[in-house]
């Protein structure tokens, strides 16, 4: 099925305010989930309004929250999200991030008690169209064994980070800490195809082809991804005061409880190091030396962090936004949601 | 190079790099620090950033290649930022100076975050960090380097190794520090293949087509440690210590071995956070310990003895080397010990 932008924008809003928030909030969370599907990051969009709507009407992302912001320093600030939706909390939290490092040079956000926030990559891109360097961290449930372990820890916990140029391109790096993402594990089970043995691992901590065997997911290049990770958890999680490592919250097990997640936003402001329009200017001319590259063989060209978001972008734009039916299907329908996240094992669909 | 080694300890090697350093016109304090740094490696077992390094330093500090005589300023631009300008000075000394400095912003204003603007290479990173943290504190550092690595889907070497260091303050215990380069593995590693005519995984560097190759002759660059992943990551590196302060970028940074009688004009950037901003500084050490013993009494998976926390095995090597010594390259020694400048 192929929708609008615009079209999809506003089923979601729409199914998110049936299942019980408020507009405001409703728009938030689709602009992200927006964001997503437009690059083409699918599994961060549509796909995800059921879960949210199950959740925002079992009490798990609170309907009505009082977000409470806390400013501790001339650089610093918590924005306590009351449990809310993350999308909004992390949006109002770069907003104060960027008017922090305009007047301060850098700034260092935390949220925290948020739910799942979406594809870090629309924070960060926020930053960047002010002129702003940003990056974002945030920790997740348990999903990834320690280098050399066999029981998870921590989460996916990816790490976003934006920059402007001085033309049109926006460099927006998104990672997550893991090989793969869960969502590529899901896709293999539904379609019964095996995965390589680099993503996964089975209950012995070996690793495993057999996508129905997968016990927990492993760490980017090993011990790499596995510091990448903790750095993340630190960042997001125990500076913040809450909970972390194996103790962050399941995605699924209850979705009447708030998530209580940690997010951190770190904005820096070029201006007080270095000229603004000459540092643009050269990450211009960086992303065109790239360009220019002999490509390595198999490749067309080299690309830059989130190039292959925009292009895509720019196809949605013509085409229309591709979207499985059945989400489709459910977003044009009456239902809220069928009852079918609350207490599955992540493990198990 | 030779393969025998010979037995060191700490102090023995802190005092040989400082009088080779100052014997090449290093003045004393910054050959100190640098002493330290070297140590700091060669302790925990990342001996591509110690003794190995000295002749280099050597030769470039008595070829004019460092500024022996630097006048060095940190340019404070706001309550949490600053630049430290190090007009090409030993950059062991000046990136030691400037995460001092940002330690101090960070203390009274909750964030340091300092661009190291014009240095010479600084060594392991990882000091640094370590420094921050013993202080209680949550610290970044990055520095761009010459370029050896291709980006991903390219094939000429444009980025550099563009490590990335992490460290967090423990209650009962040293530091957490986890230091990373951005490749799939260390330029040294394709040197020490080739001392030992050992063909290298065909996952670490690319010939000058672009092709993987496990001939360590054939290689023209490294690789990115995984893919689209590192090439991201070394390009955040390189633009917040590189672009950002005004310096070179990804291919215009200075070449290590070139020319060594001029500056390297390198930049690093470093990121302080005080916990007492956040939640506290008490606990977040206690959630430190917490996790360690955590990650401990995870069950270890077949092949392994057991669940390291990240960086722990730079620890337990020094443990070792306490009790055992330090080895270090005969023939780097013999240099060490003698009358010979570089």
């Amino acid at each position: 099925m192929r929708v609008s932008k615009e079209e999809l924008f506003n089923l979601m809003k729409d199914k998110l305010q049936k299942a019980g928030l408020k507009e405001d909030a409703a728009a938030d969370i689709s602009d992200v989930l927006t964001f997503a599907d437009h690059r083409g990051i699918h599994s961060h969009g549509a796909v995800r309004v059921e879960y949210y709507a199950e959740r925002i009407a079992k009490g798990g992302i609170t309907n009505n929250p009082e977000y409470k912001f806390e400013k501790t320093g001339p650089s610093t600030a918590i924005l306590d999200g009351d449990n809310g939706p993350g999308h909004q909390v992390a949006k109002q939290g770069m907003e104060r991030a960027i008017e922090i490092a305009r007047d301060n040079g850098v700034a260092v956000v935390g949220m925290t008690n948020i739910s799942h926030s979406g594809a870090l990559g629309y924070f960060v891109e926020e930053a960047a169209k002010q002129d702003m360097v940003a990056i974002s961290v945030c920790q997740s449930d348990p999903m990834v064994v320690p280098f050399g372990g066999t029981d998870p820890y921590f989460g996916t916990n990816p790490i976003a980070f934006s920059a402007p140029t001085n033309d049109e391109r926006i460099i927006t790096f998104d990672m997550a800490t893991t090989v793969q993402a869960w969502g590529k594990v899901l896709d293999a089970r539904s379609k019964g195809n095996d995965i390589p043995d680099t993503w996964a691992v089975n209950d012995k901590g070996e690793p495993t082809t057999n996508s129905r065997d997968v016990h927990a997911l492993v760490p980017v290049a090993g011990p790499k991804g596995y510091g990448l990770m903790m750095m993340v958890d630190i960042l997001s999680g125990s500076l913040l005061g809450l909970p972390h490592g194996v103790h962050v919250s399941s995605m699924y097990k209850d979705l009447s409880a708030g998530r209580q997640l940690g997010q951190l936003h770190i904005v820096i402001n070029p201006a007080y190091f270095t000229d603004v329009d000459a540092f643009k200017q050269q990450l211009s001319v960086m992303l065109d030396e790239l360009k220019e590259q002999t490509p390595a063989p198999g490749f067309t060209e080299v690309n830059y962090p989130g190039e292959r978001g925009k292009l895509r972008a720019d196809k949605y734009d013509e085409e229309g936004i591709e979207i499985v039916d059945e989400i489709y299907d459910y977003l044009v329908s009456d239902d809220i949601h069928f009852d079918r996240y609350h207490g599955k094992n992540r493990f198990a669909e | 190079m030779s393969e025998n080694l010979v037995i060191s300890n700490s102090s023995e090697l802190r005092g040989l790099f400082k009088e080779k350093l100052m014997l090449n016109g290093v003045p004393d304090i910054f050959a100190d620090r640098a002493a330290d740094v070297l140590v700091w490696a060669d302790e925990r077992g990342i001996h591509s950033h110690g003794s190995v390094r000295m002749q280099y330093y050597s030769e470039r500090s008595a070829k004019g290649g460092f500024n022996n005589d630097p006048e060095l300023k940190f340019e404070k631009t706001g309550p949490s930022t600053g630049i430290y300008h190090g007009d090409n000075a030993l950059g062991h000394y000046v990136a030691y100076e400037a995460m001092e400095e940002a330690i101090k912003l960070a203390k009274e204003s909750g964030i340091g975050a300092v661009g190291v603007s014009e240095m010479s290479h600084s060594g392991a990173i990882g000091y640094f960090v370590q420094k921050a943290a013993e202080e209680g504190m949550v610290a970044l550092s990055m520095c761009q380097s010459d370029p050896m690595v291709v980006p991903f889907g390219g094939s000429e070497p444009y980025f550099g190794t563009n490590p990335i260091a992490f460290a967090a303050p423990r209650k009962n215990d040293t530091p957490i520090v986890f230091d990373m380069a951005t490749t799939v593995q260390a330029w040294g590693k394709i040197l020490d293949a080739r001392s030992k005519n050992k063909d290298i995984p065909d996952t670490w560097a690319v010939d000058k087509d672009g092709n993987p190759t496990t001939d360590p002759y054939a290689v023209n660059a490294l690789l990115p440690v995984a893919g689209p992943k590192g090439y991201g990551l070394m390009m955040i590196v390189d633009i917040l210590s590189g672009s950002l302060l005004g310096l070179n970028h990804g291919k215009h940074v200075s070449s290590m071995y070139k020319d060594l009688s001029e500056y390297r004009r390198l930049g690093q950037f470093h990121l302080v956070i005080n916990p007492d901003f956040f939640s506290s500084r008490e606990a977040m050490e206690e959630k430190m310990d917490t996790m360690v013993d955590e990650l401990h009494e995870n069950k270890p998976a077949t092949g392994f003895d057991q669940v390291y926390y990240p960086g722990e095995l730079m620890e337990a090597q020094k443990a070792e080397y306490e009790k055992d010594g330090i080895p270090i390259p005969e023939d780097i020694m013999e240099f060490l010990k003698s009358e010979t400048p570089y």
